[in-house]
């Protein structure tokens, strides 16, 4: 009979398998759930570039039909000047205008686009839009205005923004 | 002697599944679930597109007149204040004397000619809610002002996007 049997031999795992077992599936686990981070603030990006897009396309809708309904012709030095053209908005003094409701309702009073609130969809967005008119002189007819709309929001310390450049033309000229 | 995994050993590795699996899933599934809601306001967005552009393109270039629901009478008042009532649905007569109409049917913004058969802009994905079409004239010689109006919205994401637009009519 060996005596040797009859030593209980003990098996188990040392304390440095345990602690590289642990490194490796915490090592895991941190890559994994930073990827899934990443990821998901990827695609919360993606949703508030297309609720921005839309935003921005709204207003350029907008202001296209104002030029179409009431382009005026004239800038708000001209003597007489009607305050509800287009051209009008586009050439006084501060011709930069803040959009802070959708549906947009109506013109806001010109202010510069710093002054322009977060305060979109819950507070999220700003959209603006800075109106430039071609021939801004007083007397000459108005027959182009360039508009450069800005949808802007911060996510994470990031200020990503959706522009829309386009210009407004006029045809035919109204007498 | 049997070898076997002690009771205790098997509580550990069991607690220590039991809670880093359910955190995983909750994320996999925070993120399967925002994947969803970015699908559906693409739909929503991209249908919208579509039926603006479209409804915009075909009155704008095609239309004469916009009229009753008999076809006969110009329904287009010079600019009044209040402006007019929106109408859920807006009937059209182009140069050729065809007549079409663009109307909501189940949700669906719908347009129906009297030379084809009723086709659907949009699908049963979203739906189409406030739909609202009204037009105005500034003085009697010039072109009529369409104003077209719809809310698209997906409920079981929660998204709601509206749309609104107006134009001249080119060829009246």
């Amino acid at each position: 009979m060996n005596i040797n049997n009859n030593i209980k031999k003990t098996k188990a795992f040392s304390l440095i398998e345990v602690l590289i077992f642990i490194t490796i599936l915490s090592l895991f686990f941190i890559v994994a759930v930073s990827v899934m981070i990443v990821s998901l603030r990827a695609s919360k990006i993606n949703e508030h570039k297309i609720l921005a897009k839309h935003y921005a396309e709204e207003l350029y809708e907008w202001l296209r039909a104002e030029k179409e309904e009431n382009w005026g012709g004239y800038s708000a030095t001209y003597p007489g000047s009607d305050p509800e053209t287009f051209t009008y908005k586009a050439t006084k003094l501060q011709h930069e205008y803040c959009f802070l409701t959708s549906p947009i309702v109506e013109w806001s009073s010109p202010a510069n686009f710093d002054s322009c609130s977060y305060s979109l969809n819950n507070g999220i967005f700003r959209r603006y839009v800075i109106l430039t008119a071609a021939s801004p002189d007083a007397n000459s007819y108005i027959n182009e205005v360039k508009a450069e709309i800005v949808v802007d929001w911060e996510e994470s310390g990031v200020t990503y923004s959706v522009p829309i450049n386009s210009t407004f033309s006029i045809w035919e000229k109204i007498y | 002697m049997k070898k076997a995994f002690t009771f205790v050993e098997i509580l550990v590795v069991l607690g220590i599944v039991s809670l880093t699996l359910p955190s995983l899933f909750a994320i996999i599934f925070t993120i399967f679930q925002q994947e969803a809601r970015i699908y559906a306001l693409k739909d929503v967005k991209q249908q919208g597109d579509y039926v603006l552009e479209n409804i915009k393109f075909t009155i704008q270039q095609k239309a004469l007149k916009i009229v009753d629901e008999d076809y006969e009478n110009d329904v287009c008042p010079l600019l009044t204040s209040p402006t007019p009532t929106p109408a859920p649905q807006i009937h059209i007569i182009d140069n050729d004397q065809n007549t079409f109409v663009y109307f909501v049917d189940a949700y669906k913004i719908a347009s129906e000619s009297s030379i084809g058969t009723r086709s659907y802009l949009t699908n049963s994905r979203v739906r189409i809610e406030n739909p609202g079409f009204y037009c105005y004239k500034t003085n009697s010689f010039s072109p009529s002002v369409v104003v077209v109006s719809f809310d698209v919205s997906n409920s079981a994401a929660d998204i709601t996007l509206p749309y609104r637009t107006s134009f001249k009519l080119r060829s009246y």
